[in-house]
């Protein structure tokens, strides 16, 4: 159960985080990126903290808005560096949201196969 | 169905691993450019992987084995064996001998199951049989039944640790669903460390979290060099209501009696359908109610029109709970000496 850890993208992280919270959407400028100085993890017992959470936008929409039990997968699709969101959801059914150079995230589209038809998992 | 991009079968290609409310695991094999049509994960005896209960086939219903029972260390419920179904499936090298085994979610009773490869990722030969997922020197256990699995190098320290997520009450006020992180001690996990506390699911007038159903991924959206988590789930909330004055409270009796009728008017035809069909099998069943739904749709048609224009108006005045599905991300901003990740 080892793992090497996944380096930087290629435009890795000259760019600094962004989310913006005011309206409750956000618009991240996201990057993997896993470095940093090295910690022990005994810190894990003073508890590990997040912002109060916000909803992600995919263009005009909410992303995974009304889909059922929508489950993320950030993955870069088009090799641009950056992480792409892929949504699966309980019908087998995935999309993808492509991120945008400014950290926003386009609309939804169904995730395809080579010949045109909708990947689908849901076989039952 | 928690899509995982991994290259399962090591190929140079990343394909897309899931585990899918069948009870079994999938795989769209990816050839760098597009994915194959998904299909199903089988162990080395051709069989499908599953826990216990899962989808049949060849006899179309839903079923259940305990063949999948581990041979040790059984997860139970009320004394006994947990009825699994597996809806998440992760690829991971658990044993690091080089090829992917698959650690499976369970949704029924929550407990984390192992598939071992007794193969190569080429050529896989999955074991017959589960192996209990431990944790603290015990089954590894989400009380809120597992949503979901996903693999993660939390720490930094070149092992991968396990985020496990709650599906919590699906409909209800009880407790929702929160995303729990198990850290690899090398020979085994370690106790659950709260990344996200179930949902109280506290009455709230507008969406402020999932609440139910979490689907969690571990990913540094900000580029701050720690990771954050994109999490679907349904949100529940009741939009505040308005006070209503004398006349607005006439209009909605008025609207919710129109409403109770055109309810009872459509129970009355689906009625006189289930009538007609008494003793009929097969075709002529079909055909019949085919017939008679046909000759109803204009009836329907006005009572749809009928209804689609009084719901908005009732929402507008009497706000109804929602129960609605986003993406949320939460983003990490624990000390950096104290977040653990290195």
């Amino acid at each position: 159960m080892t793992v090497k850890r996944p380096t930087a993208g290629r435009d890795s992280l000259s760019s600094r985080a962004i989310m913006k919270v005011a309206t409750q959407t956000l618009r991240p400028l996201a990057i993997l990126a896993l470095t940093g100085a090295a910690l022990t993890s005994h810190a894990f017992s003073q508890g590990i903290q997040f912002k109060e959470p916000v909803r992600i936008s995919a263009g005009d929409k909410m992303l995974g808005m009304g889909r059922m039990y929508p489950s993320p997968a950030a993955h870069d699709l088009n090799g641009d560096g950056r992480f792409d969101i892929v949504i699966g959801d309980l019908r087998g059914h995935l999309t993808f949201s492509l991120q945008n150079a400014d950290g926003t995230f386009a609309n939804e589209q169904k995730l395809k196969d080579a010949n045109g038809k909708i990947l689908d998992f849901g076989n039952w | 169905m928690s899509p995982q991009f991994v290259d399962f079968n090591d190929d140079g290609h990343l394909d897309i691993v899931v585990g899918i409310f069948d009870g079994s695991p999938h795989v769209a094999f990816g050839d760098g450019k597009h994915w194959q049509q998904p299909h199903t994960i089988l162990d080395k005896n051709g069989e499908i992987i599953v826990l216990n209960a899962f989808w049949n086939f060849e006899e179309k219903k839903w079923d259940a084995t305990d063949r999948c029972n581990p041979e040790s260390n059984m997860p139970t419920t009320n004394g006994k064996p947990a009825e699994g179904h597996l809806t998440s499936a992760i690829a991971m090298d658990w044993d690091s001998d080089g090829d992917f085994d698959l650690v499976l979610g369970d949704h029924k009773s929550g407990y984390v199951y192992l598939r071992r490869n007794e193969g190569s990722n080429q050529k896989p030969q999955f074991a017959a049989k589960n192996e209990t997922v431990m944790a603290g020197g015990k089954p590894m256990h989400d009380a809120g039944t597992v949503a979901t699995i996903r693999s993660v190098d939390w720490n930094g320290d070149g092992k991968l640790d396990l985020m496990v997520s709650g599906m919590g009450d699906p409909f209800g006020d009880a407790t929702g669903g929160g995303v729990a992180l198990y850290l690899n001690e090398g020979s085994s996990f370690g106790q659950a460390i709260t990344l996200i506390e179930p949902s109280q699911k506290p009455k709230v007038t507008e969406p402020k979290r999932p609440d139910v159903g979490l689907h969690p991924e571990a990913v540094d959206i900000d580029g701050d060099g720690d990771l954050d988590l994109l999490v679907g789930g349904y949100s529940q909330w009741t939009p505040a209501s308005k006070g209503l004055s004398e006349t607005e409270k006439a209009e909605l009796k008025v609207l919710r009696s129109d409403l109770a009728a055109i309810q009872k008017e459509t129970a009355a035809l689906s009625a006189i359908i289930t009538e007609a069909l008494e003793g009929l099998e097969g075709d002529p069943r079909t055909e019949k109610h085919m017939k008679l739904y046909n000759a109803q749709r204009p009836q329907r048609a006005k009572l749809t029109t009928h209804r689609q224009k009084i719901l908005p108006r009732i929402e507008e005045l009497a706000p109804r709970a929602k129960r609605v599905s986003f993406t949320w991300a939460y983003e990490n901003i624990t000390p950096r000496e104290s977040s653990g990740q290195r």
